[in-house]
């Protein structure tokens, strides 16, 4: 998700091509090209520009709709309907093969990741492997991480574990309804990273940008990257 | 006679290297940005060039090779030329004129957009009037204290959706 203001202009993208099998688009304003996962304009006027990131979710839309039940949600098109991707179209992807790979890669190059960048460190986490774990208590660079998979089991969020200066850790709650307790006060935390009972109530965790995407991806516009516990 | 003969040969030329020219610019993009092959920084950025000037370098070029075609056309009218020249001359020429406007014509289009269409007019609707499936997957935002969720299944399809929320100008990219 990317501001489309860039030095005052509000520019208008449209889908333009592909690299790599992450696409490209170009803007109205300049017809300056632009690189989907990184927001970096790569040919035209606006070359070397960056578009901001804008902090957003990935969620399930039943999740989505609890937290805000007066939301707006995208209309489809009806013509295009038919095209769209079917329920088990995640299945489909997993399967193409890609046009890129690394050596002594860690992961397959398929391989479902969330991605973290904090002050130029950057680590990628196997969805997989956060599913399985109630909480991610990790360290990235300065930065104390939590990832947690949200109650209805696909939802995933990361914060910065920290509140008044001093690095917390966080547990599941055993039972219903879902909730998260931190080492320090014992409080009761919500997925949205808000304490809601206990001494730190009112309290919320920062939440970081989790890009997710394909290992091989998330690689290539991260050669530096880290992989969870590898 | 003889003037007629060394036009002909010099334009017929020049007519065919702005033909392949035309060619060029609009295949070389469309070869390099194909879906299932690696792309190179130094070809991709190449092709993206030959993108951005196609639309009026091809414009210029046809223009400039219709008139050559009308000035061949005449050239290899019967008084100057016999027909066994004449023919082979004037399809060249036809073929000449059909690939440059064929290359005008798609240096104008995305092909892209026309795999997948953009939204041409963004809308949403409250949570009572949709029907996503409560385990399918949303995108979403919040800004300003609106917020705005749009359907994996419907992103992968149209990729970017151009948004405003919560006064914010936004690009929704899957």
């Amino acid at each position: 998700m990317w501001g489309r203001q860039v030095e005052g202009r509000t520019l208008t993208f449209h889908l333009a091509g592909i690299n790599n099998q992450n696409f490209l688009m170009r803007d109205e304003q300049t017809g300056s090209y632009w690189q989907q996962v990184s927001g970096q304009a790569i040919s035209g006027p606006m070359k070397g520009k960056s578009l901001e990131l804008v902090h957003s979710d990935e969620l399930t839309f039943d999740l989505w709709k609890s937290e805000h039940p007066d939301g707006s949600i995208l209309s489809p098109v009806t013509v295009n309907m038919p095209d769209y991707a079917k329920a088990d179209w995640e299945q489909g992807l997993a399967k193409l093969p890609t046009v890129i790979g690394f050596a002594n890669s860690p992961l397959p190059n398929r391989e479902l990741v969330v991605g973290v960048s904090l002050h130029g460190a950057d680590r990628a986490y196997p969805v997989q492997a956060i599913q399985k774990e109630a909480t991610v208590i990790d360290q990235l660079g300065e930065t104390p991480v939590l990832i947690v998979t949200g109650p209805d089991g696909k939802s995933i969020r990361a914060f910065v574990r920290r509140m008044d200066g001093a690095s917390l850790e966080f547990f599941r709650k055993t039972g219903e309804p879902w909730a998260l307790i931190d080492s320090a006060t014992s409080s009761e935390w919500n997925f949205q990273g808000c304490a809601v009972s206990g001494p730190a109530s009112g309290e919320c965790l920062q939440a970081l940008d989790l890009l997710k995407d394909y290992w091989f991806d998330w690689r290539q516009y991260h050669p530096a990257t880290t992989v969870y516990r590898r | 006679m003889l003037k007629a003969k060394i036009s002909l040969s010099l334009w017929g030329t020049i007519l065919f290297l702005c033909t392949a020219a035309a060619v060029l610019l609009v295949l070389y993009p469309i070869w390099i940005i194909r879906p299932f092959a690696a792309q190179h920084p130094a070809s991709l950025e190449l092709a993206l060039r030959f993108i951005r000037v196609a639309p009026l370098v091809t414009a210029l070029i046809w223009i400039a090779g219709l008139l050559i075609a009308i000035a061949l056309w005449r050239a290899t009218s019967q008084v100057h030329s016999p027909a066994r020249r004449r023919v082979p001359a004037r399809a060249a020429v036809l073929t000449a004129l059909v690939l440059l406007t064929a290359s005008a014509a798609l240096a104008r289009i995305n092909i892209f957009e026309r795999m997948f269409n953009p939204v041409k007019s963004v809308r949403f609707l409250p949570i009572a009037g949709t029907v996503v499936d409560p385990h399918d997957m949303v995108m979403a935002v919040n800004v300003g204290g609106k917020s705005h969720a749009y359907p994996i299944r419907t992103m992968a399809y149209h990729h970017a959706v151009n948004d405003v929320v919560g006064g914010l100008p936004l690009v929704a990219t899957y």
